[in-house]
């Protein structure tokens, strides 16, 4: 890996009895764009603001380009003005007593850097989100979406080693934040940036970020590049806070080659499953589940015969525009899958479902 | 490199600026511990000082004996409860009706007669109560004069001199128009969709008032009534000038007159101001209670259901309002106005029966001239002093983790609870009897501090309040681009604060212009504000005299907070 600019090392925090953070370990290599996602409550924001310095860690290090900024055991705790970060908050934290430009220049005037150069890099930094033309506005009577941009503005214009965003685009209208979204992932190629990505919002952590921390209860449940969250979670935390999952409970049969077959308890029939390499075939008898993410299920009208297959009847249709969602009766069960828009109009048909093979995964019941 | 960020070891960078924090925290809160709590405690120590000369502190509890076994002491205390119970239990049934039809009707000119409250309200009860004198005064009273012309009646009917006459005075004054303003804003706030799901639920107009409304205002009203009591507990110059021609005390009145007959009863008085202070301690916990819970069951919506339509008795109700506001404002300030143009007033038909000479002679009268000096410089000072002290103490409570800061807190809340004139008596005890600070005692700097401590609650809650709406991340922002605590104090929390410390800074003047409890003990002959020679002359008799240091007073409080309104500041109270 590249050289890390941040190591957070063994950082937990609590309050009396209360642990918010329990023993959060990651580091993050320049240029990377590194998300903390999970649930509100999880401790994504506390990891955060730690790193900031706008709060205290109980315990751990946190270690920026190689200095120790904080530290429980030194006693090190680096003010965050001495940290040299920039961060885009949750509310903009737009201050309401200054003009646009006024925001963006005030890191530069604690800088002290001569009026010329602030005024040049303002510019330049607005020249950047494209709010040349507002810099002498007042900054609340900027659209959500300006402020933003101000915000991102502001934090970019002392070229910051680290760039901290806190759920940046959640106050912003869904077209509004596809848009930002967007127009964040260019900003961040073209300056090669390092940005540590505060988010709930898994579609923004899955296509922003080079990596994910995925957080529960203070606790760091696995660390990866997106799709590797996605397709091999490690916890059924992970798996059933990424997208959406359909779990059958079933029994290990006879092994056949490499494969095993998995007899559905909900009487369907039955499933083979490969495991992946470096993982061993359960013992015969155990009692499991089986996952597949419902857009690995393809709808089949006639029954293929193939590997796989599971007859079901459809009983509810939603309607969504590119695609439809389907409830099928499998057994004693009920799937959700999705289906053609095509599949609008087949309420009560006799369906196949086909279930890619490389997409099942075994989980303990 | 770990060992690079130890040679500069960051952590001393950040306690240095915690250190100037905790040095300036330490001083505010010593500050107030000597304005606030210092001086209540000083009273209480007193009650037990049976010394003869000043100076040599004796212990008895003669003085606590003779205020629990004097009848007449024992009457004041009755009298305080008695007008309480009077004065609002006929306000606030006269309020909550006028703030429901204010805030739910479709009465005509609605803001117009909402801002006459608001007038009502900073207007000085001393010149509402002159006003009031003119008219119901049982010789003169222009009221009894003209029902006098009538056959066969000798006698005018009204006597301001009387029990009803002080509860005619204090409704006339704040009593109502501070209860409408409170309650008119909350009535507003109801979410509409409470009503609604009500109405659609199947309850009329009626029922849904009696079942959802009513019971949703409740912790609302409580609080009013809560308010109210202590309120009531601090009056005292309307007592002042009406009980005495009767033989009428009430407890103020009472520790007032105890302390300025020769020679001072300084222990009597003090034992009385403590059983004051005791009956108004667990009024103050309930109010703070109850002021804590309502945060959160604050009843908002950005909805309202449409108002109700009053139908054929919208202008009778409308006149009804109107007459009610007009008898708090402008009724009794007519009458001043007139008694300063008028010989004597009432006397329409002797020779040269209307003069300027009243206002010649008072506006030449070096002690008027001293007065309003006086008046400028205590209210500046008040106004100044306040908004840096009171911002300090709000930015300790809302955003630090000292400890301490709880009860800086509660102190902050005290002075809403003791009345003005105790706090005028602690401060007199605190300057006299301490040889360090006696030089001060008789200067300005004395009365400064004490109108500063009595609009202490009040200030510290409004810049609070803006502080907590202030999000912390706009302070945080500034410390990420590389400000200090202290800069960021300086460049973000004040400039967006402004619009707020002008408010409390000119709220502060109007109260301090207007003031008479608080000074009344402290000031001297060469000391004395407009408000306090207002109130000599009318204790006096003087009337057209007073009348005219009467309208003074008004233009600098209430002119000030009119001039500030068209401005744009939102002076006012929320609860």
């Amino acid at each position: 890996m590249a050289q890390s600019i941040i190591e957070i090392r063994g950082v937990s925090k609590s309050f009396g009895n209360v642990s918010v953070l329990r023993d959060v370990n990651f580091s993050i290599a320049k240029g990377e764009v590194f998300t903390l996602l999970g649930p509100s409550g999880c401790g994504k924001s506390t990891t955060l603001r730690i790193i900031a310095g706008l709060e205290d860690a109980t315990a751990g290090e946190v270690i920026l380009n190689g200095r120790t900024v904080y530290s429980s055991d030194k006693r090190i705790n680096l003010p965050p003005e001495k940290r040299n970060m920039g961060m885009v908050f949750q509310s903009y934290a737009i201050w309401p007593h200054m003009t646009v430009a006024e925001n963006v220049a005030y890191p530069l005037t604690l800088r002290k850097l001569s009026r010329a150069v602030i005024a040049e890099r303002v510019m330049a930094a607005l020249r950047l989100v494209d709010l040349e033309a507002q810099a002498d506005r007042d900054a609340p009577k900027l659209s959500g979406g300006q402020q933003q941009r101000v915000a991102l503005a502001r934090a970019l214009v002392y070229e910051p080693e680290v760039l901290l965003l806190d759920e940046p685009l959640s106050n912003l209208d869904v077209k509004l934040r596809e848009q930002m979204r967007y127009e964040l992932k260019v900003l961040q190629e073209r300056l090669g940036l390092t940005l540590i990505y505060v988010t709930h919002d898994q579609a923004e952590a899955l296509s922003l970020s080079n990596r994910i921390a995925l957080m529960s209860q203070g606790q760091v449940e696995q660390i990866g590049v997106p799709d590797e969250l996605y397709d091999r979670p490690k916890t059924e935390f992970v798996r059933d806070f990424l997208g959406k999952t359909v779990t059958i409970p079933g029994r290990v049969g006879a092994a056949e080659g490499g494969s095993a077959r998995i007899a559905l308890g909900n009487g369907a029939g039955d499933l083979l499953w490969t495991p992946p390499p470096g993982v061993a075939i359960p013992a015969p008898g155990s009692e499991i589940k089986i996952a597949i993410r419902p857009e690995r299920i393809a709808l089949s009208a006639t029954k293929a015969g193939r590997e796989n297959c599971l007859a079901g009847k459809i009983e509810t249709v939603l309607y969504q525009g590119d695609r439809t969602e389907c409830a099928v009766r499998v057994g004693n069960d009920l799937i959700t899958i999705y289906g053609p828009p095509e599949a609008r109009t087949m309420r009560d048909q006799n369906v196949t479902l086909v279930l890619a093979p490389e997409a099942l995964t075994l989980w303990p019941k | 490199m770990a060992e690079i960020a130890l040679a500069h070891p960051s952590g001393s960078r950040a306690s240095r600026l915690f250190e100037l924090r905790t040095v300036l925290f330490t001083i505010v809160m010593l500050l107030t511990i000597f304005l606030v709590l210092y001086p209540v405690l000083l009273i209480a120590v007193y009650s037990f000082d049976v010394g003869e000369s000043r100076g040599t502190f004796e212990f008895g509890l003669g003085s606590w004996r003779y205020a629990l076994s004097d009848p007449t002491m024992l009457g004041a205390i009755v009298n305080s409860l008695k007008l309480l119970v009077s004065i609002h239990g006929i306000a606030l049934p006269i309020a909550v009706v006028i703030a429901w039809v204010l805030a739910r009707t479709d009465i005509p000119y609605r803001h117009g007669l909402e801002f006459m409250f608001w007038i009502s309200f900073f207007l000085p009860s001393l010149s509402v109560t002159l006003g009031w004198i003119m008219c119901l005064d049982p010789e003169y009273g222009l009221f009894n004069t003209a029902i006098k012309m009538l056959p066969f009646v000798d006698e005018g009917p009204f006597n301001i001199y009387s029990f009803w006459g002080i509860v005619w005075a204090h409704l006339g004054g704040n009593s109502i128009a501070l209860k409408v303003m409170l309650l008119t804003p909350t009535f507003r706030n109801i979410d509409a969709s409470l009503e609604e799901a009500s109405r659609v639920a199947g309850a009329g107009r009626t029922k849904t008032v009696l079942r959802i409304i009513v019971p949703a205002m409740m912790p609302a009203l409580i609080a009013i009534i809560l308010m109210a009591m202590i309120r009531a507990m601090q009056s005292f110059e309307v007592e002042l000038v009406l009980g005495p021609p009767f033989q009428f005390y009430i407890y103020s009145t009472m520790v007032y007159s105890l302390i300025s007959q020769e020679p001072p009863r300084f222990a009597a008085a003090s034992a009385l101001a403590t059983l004051g202070l005791a009956a108004i301690l667990p009024l103050i916990f309930m109010q703070r209670k109850l002021s804590l819970r309502r945060q959160y069951t604050t009843l908002t919506g950005k909805l309202q259901t449409q108002p109700v339509r009053l139908g054929i008795w919208r202008l009778p109700i409308f006149l009804g309002v109107l007459l009610i506001v007009l008898l708090l404002t402008v009724i009794p300030l007519i009458f001043v106005a007139l008694a300063s143009v008028m010989k004597l007033l009432g006397f329409f038909h002797i020779e040269d029966a209307y003069t300027f000479s009243h206002w010649i002679s008072v506006f030449s009268d070096p002690m008027f001239l001293n007065a309003t000096w006086n008046t400028l410089i205590m209210a500046t000072g008040a106004g100044l002093f306040s908004v840096v002290l009171f911002s300090l103490i709000a930015y300790f409570i809302v955003r630090t983790k000292f400890r301490a800061r709880a009860l800086l807190d509660f102190i902050s809340w005290l002075p809403f609870a003791v009345p003005g004139l105790l706090f005028g008596l602690g401060l007199l005890y605190v300057f006299l009897e301490t040889p360090f600070f006696r030089p001060l005692y008789g200067s300005m700097f004395l009365l400064i501090l004490a109108t500063v401590v009595s609009s202490m609650t009040l200030g510290t809650q409004i810049i609070k309040s803006n502080m907590m709406q202030l999000g912390q991340e706009l302070e945080e922002a500034s410390r990420i681009a590389g400000a200090s605590w202290i800069t960021t104090f300086v460049r973000v929390v004040l400039p967006i604060m402004i619009p707020v410390l002008l408010l409390v800074g000119v709220m502060n003047f109007i109260g301090a212009t207007r003031d008479v409890a608080s000074v009344a003990l402290i000031a001297t002959a060469q000391t004395k504000t407009l408000a306090l020679i207002q109130l000599d002359y009318m204790v006096d008799g003087r009337y057209e005299t007073a009348a005219v240091v009467s309208l003074v007073v008004v233009f600098m409080s209430t002119g000030v907070a009119i001039v500030a309104r068209l401005f744009g500041l939102r002076i006012g109270i929320r609860n």
